[in-house]
């Protein structure tokens, strides 16, 4: 039996490692429109910011000789033939597969498509784009950026070439940074701590409305509320498209069953794989690599064995590179919020019927885990949410333990 | 496969653990060198809560969340054993494991191992090093009232160890009057101290 | 504000003002000790060992480790050789306080101190009578001189007799039954143990020596020494303390003061003064009461200057003075919270070195003032007793010059204070007797009031401030027992409302209708810690007027919030004077089964006092009762 992984990212990795560690000794091949072995998109940045380029191959540069695969790298996959059981791809090779497992990812969304031809703009989701990136920061002796989009992934760029020592504007249309993964409140706190205490300079209620290009060379950029920034360097971190269309001909996800598969002899997991929320229930795109490599587990032993079960994803961003204050969110904002804070810690939790629906840690990852565990469990917690929240000493797991 | 095992009532609190930790976790191995160094890194802290006192750490869960967790590689089962072992090397500091660890067993901090001078996690390696060389943790090995196991766990403790703190807290019984008379009065005053009634 | 309950307090002041530290994050006493948590059990059993370099060494409570440290000392050995250096730490501060006080006695005297006079003459020649020296043909300032240089030889006496104050003081039958010790210590140890005092220092420093590497090791005799020691306190050092304090400054007589945090005025300039000595701060108050001050304080737009007390030197100047006590030892720290002290000026003992910080968050002037007290952060304006009026006069300038600084935002003090009839010196209890305890021992002896129990101080942060000393009294006084005591204790008891007249309904009717006619309240507060003395002088005193020991009477003591060494020194020389103790938190001798053995049983055979721990402060009024009851029997009454 022979199998076949679109993508090479975190997913297909550990799809790949599972498989083998289950025993298939069969044939693999993976694609990728990228050069390179796998690598992690969590530690990448790190790349920007200095580390050597080695450390971003999480499972060794060395896997696809280890795991006994074929990769078929620089190869972007367009096609799915289900007739034949082909994948076909742009440079003109096809490939046969019994299996399929799909993880071709996500890549940067643009509101001004043309904008990622002028030189200087770039996304910030590949090891391909950190190349670049890095490569004309060298070329261009560049000192001040512009990141236009401040979510998760636009506040780890920053933060990324704040460390490396570029002087950074973050421009967010938003009220606070980090929009999605905050309410009003727990953003604001990690905004006021983003801009004083890591040095980013914030723009809030505002978006990138024009480019000053000369000879197809990024010089400037005009803000919507008229400010006009000199920057030779734009990074567009505004949001993330799904690699869904050679499956399903739609940019929009993979609807996946709790086996991983999307239809018969293919599976489809990480970033464009659309799951049921582990709580919720809800479905949606969970891009997080927790939920890939369970996935991608998950997919392993139903192709080796014909039996598993995904339980479903969570919604979990935790954002503390380079910075000493670890932003932790989880869940969904609605229901009761109770609320801790003091000094430079934000603790907020949404309870819905005396259940964890939701919640923010800013500052400090002591009881993180506990109320992970609690979240998960959907244990009754309104009788001591409170307490949990206000312990600063990380004593209510073991109180809770040993009933005291 | 062997573990380390709290009888918490035989905690004494001396936090003698602590130091062997920082002393064995430190390049120079001398207590006083570490003293005053902020890169000194402890990976076991003995709690109180309330009147009971006890070293917790890393439990080297098996499944480990930590592990699954980690999306830089840097969190590895050690195969002799089986202690969860964090690669300082090529950790980010991103926090998705101390983000899922119920047992807070994940700090951060540059400490000796930090490359890149920057934050990386650190956490109980269960001295797997000394282990190699036939020697106890060396906490267990520090712990005057022998309060820190280092003993077989069976398959099924294991499992259950993951949900259940107690399966590592034994909390065996047997102590002599004037110790079970010391936590007696400790229960009290702490009881007393907390109501916040009267 | 509305007064909720706290877990730290049960005083309504204390509870506000933690309200406005929670808010504020600042940093207290409370906050420590939660960082602190856990504490070593070594340290509170008493098995840690730091004496020589070859250690520390442990003996872990459960035989699981080794039994003997590295010089082969036990866990006994470790526990009796700890305990006696705290008592002979505690016993040296009372004591050292009492030296200073007989050291200006003495300048005085000779005139080379005009900046204090003998305030009592009467007093002085009680005590000169007392001690047997002869007041013919001498002039007072001649006869103080004789008293000082008393006084002063208990400290400095190298002969083997009893120290002068605690021969002339302690009663006949207790020196004897001491004596009786002594032989019984020589039969069980074949040594040569002492009990009486020999010299101040001398048992301090025999402590200091016993306990070096390799000697005493015996557990017997260690606590022996530390009862030893302990007595040179109580009847030496704090005995002195207190006799000539009362000669220098006046014998305390009964006034009715305020207590709590209310005592401190919004609209005047208000000094703090905190510690355990009289002599500086009975010159800042009569400073601060001078025109002078007082013009110079409108000045800068107060209306005048306030002095209130804080722990023992509130003690001195609320017996003799009059003046309001701010709080006890645990509201060091709330005073300055509420933003309306200029000046906080200590002496010495019981200052929290966190006091310099907490005032730096402040327009407070944190000021120390004796060499033996030295606090970074600290302002210090060195107290000289020859120049006494003008550092004083400095020391108000400054708290006044500190005024305009006030920040009025951060201003807030809480109103709850109470009403106290305090100063009861045995001399005012005697003259409300008419003269002689014998009325009070009518009272006793026909049963309506069944005894007397005297409690001491400290705050301990481990124990809800207060919660203990005022339970303790309330369920005391409902028995017909008649609470009598000092220090932190006695600081609670006025803020409670306790040592008010209208605390008579909280007695049982016996104690109640007694205090009635007396015209007193049924809880007496006697002053300082070092004024144990006094509640020491009226056990001889009810003993001889019965011609029984101490260890007869029904009597008892109790330091239920205790947390420092002198507290330790205290309770030995009430054991050793005959008195059952009670203690809570529990003193860190558990690890010893020999000396937890001997001071809770051993010690009632051969002394007739003893300890014994509760944490329940009813359990522990009910404990007394019943020891009274035995006594009363042991009686015949």
């Amino acid at each position: 039996m022979k199998v076949v992984t679109v993508g090479t990212g975190m997913a297909s990795a550990d799809f790949v490692q599972q498989l083998r560690q289950e025993g298939f000794a069969d044939e693999i091949v993976m694609i990728s429109d990228e050069p390179y072995a796998p690598y992690s998109p969590c530690v990448i940045p790190f790349y920007l910011a200095g580390d050597p380029l080695e450390s971003v191959f999480w499972k060794g540069q060395d896997f696809y000789q280890r795991q006994q695969v074929t990769p078929l790298l620089e190869h972007r996959v367009v096609e799915i033939d289900r007739e034949q059981r082909l994948v076909r791809t742009e440079q003109g090779a096809s490939e046969s597969y019994d299996r399929l497992f799909y993880a071709a990812g996500s890549r940067s969304w643009c509101p001004q498509a043309d904008w990622m031809q002028t030189a200087g703009v770039f996304g910030f989701k590949t090891l391909t784009d950190m190349v670049a990136i890095d490569r004309y920061i060298g070329q261009q002796g560049i000192q001040r950026a512009v990141v236009f989009g401040g979510g998760f992934i636009g506040v780890d760029a920053a933060l990324a070439l704040h460390h490396r020592g570029i002087e950074v504007t973050i421009v967010h249309r938003n009220n606070r940074l980090l929009s999605q993964m905050t309410d009003v409140e727990g953003g604001q706190f990690a905004t006021e701590r983003l801009a004083t205490k890591a040095g980013l300079d914030v723009r809030l209620h505002n978006t990138v409305d024009a480019l000053t290009v000369d000879a197809g060379q990024l010089r400037g950029v005009t803000l919507s509320d008229g400010t006009t920034l000199d920057t030779a360097m734009l990074i567009v971190t505004t949001g993330v498209t799904p690699n869904s269309a050679p499956l399903t001909g739609a940019d929009d996800g993979v609807t996946v069953g709790s086996e991983l598969l999307s239809e018969a002899g293919i599976y489809a997991a990480g970033d464009v794989a659309l799951t049921r929320h582990l709580v919720s229930d809800v479905p949606g795109l969970y891009a997080t690599y927790p939920n890939a490599q369970q996935q991608a587990r998950v997919a392993a032993r139903h192709l080796v064995h014909g039996s598993g079960h995904y339980d479903g994803s969570l919604n979990t961003n935790v954002l503390q590179k380079h910075i000493d204050f670890p932003i932790i969110s989880v869940g969904v904002f609605e229901g009761e919020p109770v609320t801790w804070c003091q000094g430079d810690l934000f603790r907020r939790a949404y309870l819905q019927d005396g259940r964890i629906n939701g919640y923010i840690l800013i500052g400090d990852t002591r009881n993180a885990g506990h109320i992970h565990h609690l979240y998960v469990t959907q244990e009754p917690v309104d009788h001591n949410i409170a307490e949990i929240l206000a312990d600063r000493r990380g004593v209510s797991h073991y109180r809770n333990l040993m009933q005291l | 496969m062997k573990k380390i095992f709290v009888d918490y009532k035989k905690c004494v609190a001396c936090k003698g653990c602590e130091i062997a930790c920082a002393i064995q976790q430190h390049p120079s191995h001398s207590l006083y060198a570490l003293v005053g160094d902020k890169k000194t890194q402890v990976n076991v802290r003995v709690l109180g809560v309330e009147h009971e006192a006890f070293p917790v750490s890393c439990r080297h869960c098996e499944p480990a969340m930590c592990l699954d967790a980690c999306p830089s590689g840097a969190i590895s089962r050690d195969p002799q054993t089986s202690a969860v072992v964090l690669n300082p090397d090529i950790c980010k500091a991103c926090a998705m494991c101390a983000m899922v660890c119920p047992f807070d067993a994940v700090s951060f901090k540059q400490t000796h191992r930090a490359q890149y001078g920057r934050t990386v996690a650190y956490k109980c390696d269960l001295c797997h090093e000394r282990l190699q060389e036939g020697l106890n943790p060396a906490c267990v090995d520090a712990c005057h009232s022998n309060a820190l196991v280092y003993k077989e766990s069976d398959e099924l403790s294991n499992q259950r160890a993951v949900q259940n703190l107690k399966v590592y807290l034994l909390g065996d019984e047997g102590e002599p009057p004037l110790f079970s008379l010391y936590r007696e009065l400790r229960r009290k005053e702490f009881a007393r101290r907390r109501s916040d009634k009267s | 504000m509305p007064v909720k309950s706290d877990h730290r307090s049960v005083d309504p002041a204390a509870i506000a003002m933690l309200k406005i530290a929670d808010q504020n994050d600042i940093d207290n006493i409370w906050e420590r000790l939660e960082k602190q948590q856990p504490q070593c059990g070594y340290g509170q059993l008493g098995t840690c060992c730091r004496i020589c370099t070859q250690g520390p060494c442990r003996i872990d409570p459960l035989g699981e480790g080794p039994t003997r440290g590295v010089c082969g000392a036990t866990a006994d050995t470790m526990v009796a050789r700890n305990l006696a250096r705290m008592a002979a730490v505690g016993s040296s501060s009372h004591s050292d306080h009492g030296r200073k006080v007989a050291l200006l006695l003495k300048a005085v005297a000779t005139g080379e101190n005009t900046d204090y006079q003998i305030d009592n003459v009467e007093k002085l020649q009680g005590v000169a009578a007392k001690l047997g020296i002869s007041a013919d043909g001498l002039t007072t300032l001649e006869l103080a001189d004789k008293v000082a240089d008393a006084a002063l030889d208990c400290f400095g006496s190298q002969t083997e007799a009893a120290i002068q104050f605690a021969a002339a003081y302690m009663p006949q039958r207790l020196q004897e039954q001491l004596g009786k010790a002594e032989v019984a210590l020589k039969d069980i140890t074949g040594a040569r143990i002492g009990l009486m005092p020999r010299g101040i220092d001398r048992e301090a420093v025999d402590i200091l020596h016993r306990t070096h590497f390799g000697c005493d090791a015996d557990p017997l005799t260690l606590v022996a020494q530390t009862v030893r020691c302990s007595l040179g306190d109580g009847w030496g050092g704090s005995l002195i303390a207190t006799e000539l304090q009362d000669i220098l400054f006046g014998t305390p007589t009964v006034r009715t003061i305020k207590a709590n945090l209310g005592v401190l005025d919004a609209e005047m300039v208000n000094i703090i003064v905190h510690g355990h000595e009289p002599i500086l701060s009975e010159k800042v108050v009569e400073l601060a009461r001078s025109a002078k001050m007082n013009k110079a304080a409108e000045a800068v737009g107060a209306k005048g200057v306030n002095v209130a007390g804080l722990c023992c030197t509130g003690n001195e100047i609320l017996m003799r003075q009059g003046v309001g006590v701010a709080g006890n030892l645990l509201h060091s720290e709330l005073a300055i919270m509420t933003g309306a002290v200029e000046a906080l000026v200590v002496d010495v003992q019981c200052i929290f070195p966190s006091l310099a910080d907490l005032s730096s968050c402040y327009h407070t002037q944190f000021i120390t003032t004796s060499e033996q007290v030295n606090i970074p952060g600290a302002i210090h304006m060195q107290f000289e007793e020859h120049d006494a009026d003008k550092i004083a006069e400095q020391i108000v300038q400054k708290a006044i010059d500190a005024f305009p600084k006030r920040n009025a935002a951060k201003v807030y003090i809480p109103q709850e204070t109470a009403e106290a009839v305090v100063g009861f010196s045995v001399e005012q209890i005697l003259a409300a007797l008419g003269g002689t305890p014998g009325p009070l021992v009518d009272v006793i002896a026909n049963g309506t009031i069944k005894g007397v129990v005297g409690i001491v101080g400290c705050n301990n942060v481990k124990v809800k401030q207060d919660l203990f000393h005022q339970e303790l009294t309330r369920e005391l006084i409902k028995r017909d027992i008649l609470v009598i005591g000092t220090g932190c204790w006695a600081i609670a008891a006025a803020k409670a409302g306790l040592m008010n007249l209208e605390a008579q309904e909280l007695a049982g009717s016996g104690l109640k209708a007694v205090c009635k006619s007396l015209g007193i309240p049924p809880v007496l507060h006697m002053g300082s810690c070092v004024d144990c003395s006094r509640m020491l002088v009226l056990a001889g005193a009810i003993a001889d007027h019965l011609g029984v020991d101490i260890s007869a009477l029904p009597l008892a003591g109790s330091a239920p919030e205790w947390s420092t060494e002198k507290a330790v020194a205290i309770g030995s020389y009430f054991v050793g004077s005959g008195l059952p103790v009670h203690l809570w938190p529990a003193p860190p001798i558990l690890g010893s089964p020999a000396v937890t053995q001997i001071l809770t049983e051993g010690a009632k055979d051969l002394l007739g006092g003893y300890f014994f721990v509760e944490e329940d402060p009813t359990a522990t009024a009910e404990r007394m009762l019943a020891i009274i009851n035995e006594k009363r029997a042991g009686l015949g009454i």
